[in-house]
């Protein structure tokens, strides 16, 4: 099976990257409290304040008043030299700060929320465009060895690889924004991504000692920046994009509101071809949203996590145009991660992962042999008596009660077999 | 004295003792003569009060006198009286016939002091006595005897007659202090009620005062038998001597005043009194510390059994009074149901029973055990009770688990569980009881008008089969485990050690629920409890205190199955 994954700034924002409305804010208190009372930072917030917090619209702003100060004096007319001055330092700060802002991401909670998809759901041909920065999907593929096909090179020996092209091994990783690892070579059209990668600011470059590679600036694709989607790699990332949705099974977007018209129209293409997902908390039909597609009412660390493992090892989709919610049925705001972390985490106490299982089996998370099969442990205590009750909601019920019964003829914890009998019992 | 001039011979006068000395010596020695020695003075008195009897036979106008007096000084014991006296005649006869055999006593002699057996007792306690006796129309006599003249046969000495008036006058010369002693504190043990006699204690002049007899609380009137001259007879007066009846009946049967014997009877409980017999009715043994064969038992036994419905009849009123007393709140309740239970039930006590049911209909006898705690209720409230009556063994800890998981169910389903109250065991103990409790008395005296009364013995192994047993709540000792009940049962049962939580009822449900959703361990039924039934706090108490182990911090699979049942 083909599968086709877009995900927006919301399937980030679980794992500590901020949403734009809260980078905006932060933003904000960052440039207050390092501007000494300039008044264009000061005006900047009553401007956020009128577009509801939208931060593109901000760096947009801010990206005119630049690109009018290099146009107007061949018109006879110049930008007020503070002005001028301070929109270039401010434009300066906010890359920094969505770069820097992009690599908080929480790298257990991005092997969390991915795993699931990059490495327990066997048998698909997975393709993940992304417009976020961050670099969760990699961290996860990295953690778990998931080999990924992003256009560049295996690292090797040096700090940095180019851009080669996208293989056919491995899960396709099209970041179609760039990512917090992406460099532009200053003066070439070439991208490169270094192993560790840092956040620039305004003028300055990295320079990677002893190589050929030239000074290295931004290579994030804010929304000044949209021309440099001209540029390589990203039409071979776009193409990529398109080639991968038309050849898909099946669709999902996850973690994006579908605001943005590009988005809308691949989204539309796919639902009109193949089942198509479209996944957010409290999402409804209209607003941008393709008819024909099924809205799964969910956070994206719930449905990455649960839900869509769930459908592919069932294969079983939602009817097209209908709204459905998985799990519970509540639609949920709060994100499941925080439990599926501490399930994870060696360090945990049994009592706090008993509190964690409680808390997903009231949401009716389903996870895999890989998240339960450790908290069964050998099949005695409170803890795996608890986790029975995620055996009962996993995808992979049938393996793991044949682990538990294994479990249960050699414990002498009496209950962990009774609870055994009554999950069989159903 | 011409009487005597006439019939004094040299072989007769002074007399002497007639009889064989070894017959005499074996009668005064023998165990089946006298038992005590201070027989001798009970002899003496009734002596007199014969000699009185006889001269109030001849005289309308008469009033018996006899004065006893204990020298300390001289050991004298001194027994005066006013009777017919002894002339020459009388004494000579008396000595004459000293010895004789049993047989020779006729239904015509109404007073055994006419034989002179007495006499010969004196030597018990003295080794010579003076008898000074004066008789209308005839001369007074005086006369000493002496212990030699049982083995010499010599005769007695007379002496200076020391009495003018008709009577008769005897003194003890009592051999030593000890005996004399003796007789002093005997005197109020054989005197019980003789009319006119005086005691004194010389010197000094101290009144020694007659013994008690047993005397009812009041008398119930009764046709008195051929035999008996007069009877004293009812039931025990107030709590004191209700309180320490051992379930027979006491009578003190007495001789003219002079205690003879008591008489108890088993059984007769609630009896008490005092009768004197008549003598021309009942004969006495020789020695009179008895009455011939067993005629007086034989008498005696039926009369008093014929009288106990009266006795019983006449009981009920005074102990109905004193039990509205404050002093009977100091009676245990199974005294009372003691009394209940000892009353006879056959025909000849019909009344009585029937008087005894109706006063003790409004005493809490019995026992209701509700859903968490018992209350006294009497046979009045019991019959207002629905139906059916579950009557419960009187000793659940005797009983079997299966009972009394019966009983522990039909409690919290809110049927009428009730109890008896066993008798005490101390009171009454020779009483004939007509059952061992209330509720065994209820079960047989009272079940056919009380209908639908079941013994929960015979049901216990239904309610067993029919209490649905569904899960285990904490399977580790104690245990606490789900059933059902029905809806209309107790939330909490305790039942052999373990805690049932009834899951047919509401609270039970939301016990179960609140245990599920804590997960607490044991510590949860603490919590569920006082948010879900808190009058039932008490039960859980034994199982929350327990050590809570790993097993009982509840699954969340077994949660979910509990939580279901629980809905």
């Amino acid at each position: 099976m083909k599968l086709f994954v877009f995900a927006g700034a919301g399937a980030s924002v679980e794992l500590g990257v901020p949403a734009m409305r809260l980078m905006a804010t932060e933003l904000l208190e960052h440039l207050e409290a390092t501007s000494s009372g300039d008044s264009f930072v000061a005006s900047l917030r009553t401007r956020l304040d009128d577009t509801g917090g939208d931060l593109e619209q901000l760096i947009e702003d801010i990206d005119r008043i630049c690109g009018a100060d290099q146009v107007l004096p061949a018109f006879g007319h110049k930008v007020a030299p503070d002005l001028s001055e301070s929109a270039r330092l401010t434009r300066s700060e906010i890359e920094w700060f969505v770069q820097h802002s992009c690599e908080r991401v929480r790298a257990e909670g991005a092997a969390t929320l991915w795993a699931p998809l990059l490495h327990d759901v066997g048998d698909i041909e997975l393709t993940i465009a992304t417009t976020n920065y961050d670099r969760s999907i990699e961290l996860a593929a990295q953690r778990y060895g998931v080999k990924i096909s992003d256009g560049f090179g295996a690292f090797g020996q040096r700090e940095w690889s180019t851009w080669s092209g996208f293989t056919q091994e491995g899960v396709r990783l099209l970041k179609l924004h760039g990512s917090t690892d992406w460099y532009q070579v200053v003066d070439t059209p070439q991208v490169a991504k270094l192993r560790h990668p840092m956040p620039l600011f305004g003028g300055v470059t990295l320079q990677v000692a002893a190589d050929e590679l030239g000074a290295l600036g931004s290579a994030l694709v804010l929304p000044s920046r949209e021309k440099r989607t001209n540029s390589p790699p990203f039409p071979q990332i776009s193409h990529e994009m398109f080639a991968t949705s038309r050849a898909a099974d099946a669709a999902v977007f996850v973690g994006t509101s579908l605001r943005d018209v590009d988005v809308q129209s691949l989204a539309a293409e796919c639902a009109a071809r193949v089942p198509t997902l479209i996944v957010g908390p409290g999402m409804a039909h209209g607003q941008g949203i393709p008819p024909e597609a099924a809205i799964v009412d969910s956070m994206a660390a719930e449905f990455l996590i649960s839900t869509l493992p769930r459908m592919l090892s069932e294969g079983a989709w939602p009817e097209p145009k209908s709204v459905v919610r998985f799990g519970d049925g509540e639609g949920h705001q709060d994100s499941i991660l925080h439990e599926v972390n501490t399930l994870l985490d060696a360090g945990a106490a049994d009592q706090t992962k008993c509190i964690a299982i409680e808390s997903l089996w009231k949401r009716s998370v389903s996870l895999g042999t890989r998240e339960i099969r450790p908290l069964l442990g050998v099949g005695s205590g409170a803890l795996a008596r608890d986790a029975l009750a995620l055996v009962d909601l996993s995808r992979d019920r049938a393996e793991l009660l044949d682990t538990c019964e294994q479990l249960a003829a050699d414990t002498t914890d009496a209950s962990f077999a009774r609870d055994l009998a009554l999950l069989k019992q159903g | 004295m011409d009487a005597f001039e006439e019939s004094a011979t040299p072989d007769t006068w002074p007399p002497r003792f007639t009889i064989d000395t070894a017959r005499i010596l074996e009668l005064l020695t023998g165990d089946r003569f006298y038992s005590s020695k201070d027989a001798a003075l009970r002899e003496a008195i009734l002596n007199s009060i014969d000699a009185c009897h006889r001269r109030a036979m001849a005289e309308e106008e008469y009033t018996q006198q006899i004065s006893v007096t204990f020298d300390d000084g001289n050991l004298t014991v001194t027994i005066s009286d006013n009777g017919d006296g002894m002339g020459f005649d009388e004494m000579q006869s008396l000595f004459a016939r000293i010895g004789a055999s049993m047989a020779r006593v006729s239904e015509t002699v109404e007073s055994v002091g006419e034989f002179g057996i007495g006499v010969i007792s004196y030597f018990l306690v003295s080794d010579e006595f003076e008898v000074h006796s004066s008789r209308k129309d005839a001369d007074p006599v005086a006369l000493v005897f002496r212990s030699d003249m049982l083995d010499a046969e010599k005769r007695a000495s007379v002496v200076a007659v020391d009495r003018a008036d008709v009577g008769t006058t005897l003194i003890l010369h009592v051999r030593d202090q000890a005996l004399f002693d003796l007789l002093v504190d005997k005197y109020a043990y054989w005197c019980r009620s003789v009319d006119g006699i005086r005691a004194l204690r010389e010197p000094g002049g101290r009144v020694l005062t007659q013994g008690s007899t047993v005397k009812p609380g009041s008398e119930v009137n009764v046709e008195l038998p051929d035999w008996a001259e007069t009877a004293h007879i009812g039931p025990p007066a107030g709590f004191d001597r209700w309180s320490v009846l051992d379930g027979r009946g006491v009578v003190d049967i007495l001789y003219r005043g002079v205690f003879v014997q008591r008489e108890p009877v088993d059984g007769l409980w609630g009896l008490e009194g005092t009768m004197s017999v008549h003598p021309k009715q009942l004969k006495p043994q020789l020695n009179r510390e008895g009455f011939l064969a067993d005629d007086l038992k034989a008498r005696v036994v039926p009369f008093l059994e014929s009288i106990h419905p009266q006795v019983l009849q006449a009981g009920l009123a005074s102990l109905g009074d004193a039990l509205d007393d404050p002093a009977a709140k100091s009676w245990s309740v199974e005294h009372l149901v003691a009394l209940w239970l000892a009353v006879p039930r056959n025909d000849r006590y019909a009344a009585v029973v029937s008087a005894w049911d109706a006063a003790f209909r409004s005493k809490k006898l019995f026992r209701l055990l509700g859903e968490l705690d018992e209350r006294e209720v009497t046979l009045d409230e019991i019959e207002h009770l629905p139906r059916p009556l579950y009557f419960a063994p009187d000793n659940l800890g005797a009983t079997t688990p299966v009972v009394r998981t019966a009983v522990r169910v039909l409690r919290a389903q809110g049927k009428t569980v009730l109890r008896g109250l066993l008798r005490d065991g101390g009171f009454l103990e020779t009483a004939r009881f007509v059952a061992q409790s209330t509720s065994e008395f209820l079960l047989t005296y009272f079940a056919p008008q009380l209908e639908d009364v079941i013994r929960v013995e015979q049901v216990a192994d239904g309610i067993a089969a029919n209490t649905v047993r569904i899960e285990e709540l904490f399977s580790t000792e104690p245990k606490v485990a789900l059933v059902r009940l029905g809806d209309e049962s107790a939330p909490l049962v305790q039942v052999a050690g373990e805690l049932w939580i009834n899951l047919d009822n509401e609270s039970g449900r939301a016990i179960v629920q609140s245990v599920c959703a804590e997960n607490q361990g044991r510590r949860s039924l603490l919590v569920a409890c006082y948010a879900n039934a808190e009058p039932h706090v008490n039960l859980v108490s034994a199982f929350w205190r327990a050590p809570d182990t790993d097993a009982d911090h509840l699954g969340l699979v077994a949660r979910q199955h509990l939580r279901r049942l629980a809905k």
